[in-house]
């Protein structure tokens, strides 16, 4: 990079790193918002999102093929929601409680399967670059926000899942189990967190590495809920979220940037956004009443 | 002790045979990798002491967790405020210098403050603003961290070590390594403040069964627009409860800097915060019942962690999935126990 | 005539308590046919259990002459039977369209409703019942009586041929009720059968055909409504005679002040019961508020029992002594301390004063049934004999015996020089107990007027805005809170 056009490529590297880093983030988002809509809490979303990328970086791996890491994630986080769904709606524990159990125990099985696959337990072996990394994130991206949209704001059964979080009975008074569509719900969003992960382990790096979701199942929470639990503004808090991201590796890349403000500081942003959104804005739009 | 109440102690048992047949998956025999799990901490007296240390953080994290829950309060921030605690220990152990007396009153009264003031943000942003607890201390747990490692890494570095970590805070104030329990587990992580988290408990369970306060607290939990209606402050009840909730995990802290490692080192907690969680479900937030839960998930903990030398393929982190199965199988012992009950009522 | 609906020996049981025994009795074709009992009777049971929304555990129903076992709502959807439950079943955060599209048949769960067709019923129902609903508004921002016409929309909808009613005219002002009834002659009119569940025996002997009485889970008998009184009715219902409740008339000697709420100008009045009419939800809680501040403000000792007992006077989970505790700290506290010898005997006491059943004063208080809860909710009001009690519904959901307790209780308090004040959407209630009341109505004050001077009709103009002189009657404004 020259001295001549610093500015300029600092802004254009800032817009495109933006986009790349909201990636995961936006689509971890619009999983976790189809579990919160549907009336179950969801702080689980760091699990679907590890084991996701885990499951994406080791299958294309071993099998040399990104469609099959991309697939087999998306599964992996879809079998991880049927635990989740299992324990919380047919043995009725806490969806808090068990969302903090499944990241533990996502955190503490990735490794020790890591260790049978490649003997390690921190990162998988780097993937080789395939000519189509970008195109599988871009249509990812495409379908899973163009069907995620449709599904909820078109048919009748995001309709229903709408119900299931606001009103149950009203469902059950139409013959409908609300649990059949929490649990469809919950099961779609981990389908799609779990894609975010390959996203994460595939296209932005190319490995896992431990605990390389840094939070954002977390931070994907906290847009939702800032969001006041709509789709379309989900979306672009998670874009807003994702640019703080990529201007803190901008900030942590460039001396003059990270001598001034530091990379924590950076990093704290979404959170204390949050905070004080929290602490300033009463937000008219309420949570899903049924959410528990 | 009625039923139910024994319900966490069959999931905990489920959940430790869950995950020890889970290790068949592994190549490793269940009944090999369970002897480990459980009796490694009576290797010797520094490992039974190991096992009391974590003992003593879990209880404190169960505390802080369980105070909370009386009132109906799903309290996950225990995390971030030990953190902070501990750093702010150990930058007043560092860089303050006192006679011993002064200097540990200092690290208390402050450190102890610093617990219940970054407990207390939850409670005012849940009565003023309606903000959900568990959305608010997840996002302080993350500040806090970053604040903490920032303070850490460029202003109290331990020029050496490579590690993210604090200096050794003064002599002075090292007092608690010739503290008795100290020296009777060999030089082990264990000290006094094992004691003091007993005491704690068998206070705090005392004051439940005698005073109204706790009886209000727990009204709070049963039902929070009567207990308004009978009068009570609501705004009182959750500052109360958070505020105990961040003076036990200043705790944690204090037991870590002052009794073990007499510095801060960034990640020190296997996130006891959570699994101060796994404890008082366990306990079914009972004070007492807290003790036996803490030791339990401790001695699994400690032994987990030998796993790395003892077996081939099973690694510390196997530690986190036991905790993880032994959640969900509390989490969902209620429920099966009270089904069971129900269908033998028809 | 011919038989649409027959039940044979219906059972359901919840646990060990068996809610229908044996249930019997045949519906005719177009008519309407009342349901009647006290609570607990067995009758809402009933009809979820014919909707689908329960199974029972034995017995048959017919349809048309042919056996009918509804699985779920579906089945009744199919069999073409519409049901307006008691409790709305509407999401506060979602507008009108979202529920009714809800309740509209559709072909795949994964494509977007067509709703073309729909519209055009709506339209057809506002215009047929002179019903303007905006769509697009969402349900938080409608009254109550609003609520119940989308759910009866809901209802219709699907074009049924028996609609039940569970308690429809609870929340209607009296004006509202006739239009109501005359809504259900003109849907018999049109052909449906319609099953109306209420506790109104006036209402049932001006509008039903015929009438079903269940007690404690059965049903004592089937008749048409021209051969019983209301009398009978409610003799049947019970299974005895009806006690008349003494009342001192007025021994009232001098008027004295308790209390003012200076901002609305309303005084309340040692020995007297003050009556608060008015449909709920026309600022009832509001009122009850303002009331409570003022007491606590001037420290005068009040009894509160709540307008809704499980939401604001009882704590599940915690027993009966637990809740004695918390309620009167003054009298089994020291110092902070619990004093746990006189705050046992205390409610051992209470339990057997008021037979609260099971005479166990260690039982959590959601083990209670709701007639109990409410005996030990006035006792517990009550006991420390304070000069001021809210009763706010204090008899809902309890059967005749406990209300006589209940009623003769408020009415010794005043006998005895204290202030009651009384909140009932239940008229009789009101201008049984009450000497003098006030009436509420979209959180406006009117009165306050004594017992004999208005008539009922009159009454129900006030409750809904239509009387001629409403405006000179209006006391002050309980403030501006959404009517919920």
């Amino acid at each position: 990079m020259s001295e001549m056009n610093f500015s300029d490529s600092i802004f254009v590297l800032l817009l495109f790193s933006t986009f790349r880093l909201s990636l995961p983030l936006v689509l971890t988002a619009v999983g976790g918002y189809f579990s919160e809509k549907s009336g179950v809490a969801q702080i689980g979303l760091e699990a679907f999102l590890l084991i996701g990328a885990f499951t994406a970086s080791s299958v294309t791996y071993l099998s040399g093929s990104l469609f099959y890491g991309y697939i087999s994630a998306a599964l992996a986080s879809l079998l991880m929601a049927q635990l989740f769904c299992f324990l919380v709606l047919k043995l009725r524990a806490n969806a808090i409680v068990i969302g903090t159990g499944l990241n533990l125990f996502v955190i503490g099985l990735i490794p020790l399967i890591g260790k049978v696959l490649f003997d390690s337990t921190g990162s998988t072996p780097t993937i080789p670059t395939f000519d189509n990394t970008l195109i599988y994130p871009m249509v990812t991206l495409v379908l899973a926000l163009g069907l995620s949209y449709y599904l909820s704001e078109k048919t009748i059964w995001g309709l229903q899942v709408k119900f299931a979080g606001e009103k149950q009975d009203a469902l059950s008074a139409i013959g409908v189990n609300f649990d059949t569509r929490r649990w469809q719900a919950v099961s779609y969003g981990a389908f799609v967190t779990g894609l975010a992960g390959a996203i994460l382990s595939t296209y932005l790096s190319s490995s896992y590495s431990p605990l390389m979701s840094a939070g954002r199942g977390y931070i994907a929470l906290a847009a939702i809920i800032f969001a006041g639990w709509d789709l379309r503004r989900t979306i672009l808090i998670s874009l807003f979220f994702g640019f703080f991201e990529a201007l803190q590796i901008q900030a942590q890349s460039n001396q003059a940037v990270s001598s001034l403000i530091p990379g924590e500081f950076i990093q704290m942003i979404p959170y204390l956004i949050t905070l004080l959104a929290l602490l300033f804005f009463k937000s008219k739009r309420q949570a899903p009443k049924e959410l528990k | 002790m009625k039923r139910e109440n024994l319900a966490p102690w069959f999931g905990f048992l489920f959940g430790l045979f869950l995950a020890c047949s889970l290790a068949l998956f592994f190549k490793e025999s269940p009944v090999h990798v369970l002897k480990i799990v459980t009796t490694s901490f009576l290797n010797s007296k520094y490992d039974f002491g190991l096992t009391l240390f974590y003992t003593t953080c879990l209880i404190f994290a169960g505390l802080s967790f369980a105070i909370p829950m009386k009132a109906g309060l799903f309290h996950i921030g225990s995390e971030g405020q030990l953190t902070i605690s501990a750093t702010i220990a150990a930058i007043i152990g560092v860089s303050f210098n006192a006679n011993t007396f002064t200097g540990l009153a200092a690290i208390f009264i402050i450190t102890i403050l610093t617990g219940m003031l970054s407990a207390l943000i939850i409670a005012l942003l849940k009565f003023y603003r309606k903000a959900h607890e568990v959305v608010v201390a997840i996002m302080l747990n993350f500040v806090f961290a970053a604040l903490s490692t920032w303070v850490t890494v460029n202003h109290f570095q331990n020029t050496a070590s490579q590690n993210p970590e604090t200096g050794l805070i003064l002599d002075a104030y090292q007092i608690f390594k010739n503290d008795p329990i100290k020296n009777y587990f060999e030089q082990s992580p264990v000290s006094s403040f094992f004691v003091l988290a007993i005491i704690f408990c068998i206070l705090l369970r005392w004051l439940e069964s005698k005073t109204l306060f706790f009886q209000v607290i727990k009204s709070y939990g049963a039902n929070p627009a009567a207990n308004k209606r009978f009068g009570f402050s609501e705004l009182k009840i959750l500052t109360s409860v958070m505020l105990m909730a961040g003076f036990f995990s200043a705790f944690i802290g204090l037991t870590e800097v002052l009794g073990n490692s007499f510095q801060y080192k960034i990640g020190f907690s296997p996130s006891y915060g959570f699994l101060g969680i796994a404890v008082a479900l366990l306990a079914r937030q009972n004070f007492i019942g807290l003790i036996g839960s803490s030791f339990l998930i401790a001695l699994l903990h400690k032994g987990a962690s030998d796993l790395d030398l003892e077996t081939q393929f099973l690694t510390r982190d196997f530690s986190r999935v036991l905790q993880a199965l032994i959640i969900f199988s509390v989490a969902a012992s209620y429920y099966v126990f009270t089904y069971r009950k129900r269908k033998e009522s028809n | 005539m011919k038989p649409i609906v027959e039940f044979q020996k219906i059972n359901k049981f919840y646990g060990s308590a068996q809610a229908c025994k044996d249930i019997t009795f045949t519906i005719q074709d177009q008519t309407i046919h009342a349901l009647v009992g006290e609570n607990g009777a067995g009758k809402s049971t009933l009809m979820k259990i014919f909707a689908g929304l329960e199974r029972a555990d034995s017995g048959q129903i017919f349809l048309k002459g042919s056996a009918y076992k509804p699985e779920s709502a579906k089945d009744a959807f199919k069999y073409r039977i519409g049901f307006v439950q008691q409790h709305f079943l509407l999401a506060d955060n979602r507008n009108v369209i979202d529920h009714l599209i809800l309740n509209w048949p559709y072909k795949s769960l994964l494509r977007p409703a067509s709703t073309n067709e729909l519209l055009k019923k709506v339209e057809l129902f506002s215009a047929k019942f002179n019903w303007h609903i905006n769509l697009k508004t969402k349900i938080r921002d409608l009254s109550v009586g609003e609520q119940q016409r989308i759910e009866i929309i809901k209802a219709l909808l699907t074009d049924p041929e028996i609609i039940i009613f569970d308690e429809p005219t609870a929340v209607l002002a009296p004006g509202e009720i006739l239009d109501f009834l005359k809504f259900l002659k003109d849907l018999k009119a049109e052909g449906k059968t319609v099953i109306l569940i209420s506790h109104k025996l006036n209402e049932i002997k001006n509008v039903a055909d015929a009438v079903t009485v269940l007690r404690h889970g059965q049903s004592i008998l089937t008749r048409d409504v021209s051969e019983m009184s209301v009398a009978d009715m409610a003799e049947s219902m019970i299974g005895q005679k009806l006690g008349s409740l003494v009342t001192n008339a007025n021994i009232k000697k001098e008027n004295r002040e308790l209390f003012k709420i200076g901002d609305i100008g309303l005084i309340v009045e040692k020995n007297e019961i003050l009556g608060v009419a008015g449909i709920e939800g026309h600022g009832q809680s509001q009122l009850i508020e303002k009331v409570l501040a003022t007491v606590q403000k001037n420290k005068i000792s009040y009894g509160d029992i709540a307008e809704d007992r499980i939401k604001f006077n009882l704590f599940p989970g915690l027993n009966l002594v637990e809740h004695m505790t918390l309620r009167h700290p003054k009298h089994l506290t020291k110092h902070g301390f619990i004093q746990q010898a006189k705050a046992v005997a205390t409610t051992r006491d209470l339990v057997k004063a008021w037979d609260v059943r099971p005479h166990d004063h260690l039982i959590a208080v959601d083990k209670l049934s709701g007639g109990n809860q409410q005996k030990f909710v006035v006792g517990r009001e009550l006991f420390h004999d304070p000069d001021f009690i809210l009763a706010a519904h204090p008899t809902r959901g309890v059967d005749l015996g406990a209300q006589q307790m209940i009623h003769s209780a408020l009415v010794a308090r005043k006998d005895a020089g204290k202030s009651v004040m009384l909140v009932s959407s239940d008229l009789d209630e009101i201008l049984n107990l009450s000497d003098v009341f006030i009436i509420l109505n979209k959180n406006q004050i009117y009165g306050p007027f004594f017992k004999k001077q208005l008539s009922e009709i009159e009454i129900g103009q006030f409750m809904t805005d239509s009387h001629p002189e409403q405006k000179n009657f209006r006391l002050g404004s309980v403030g501006t809170g959404t009517l919920t």
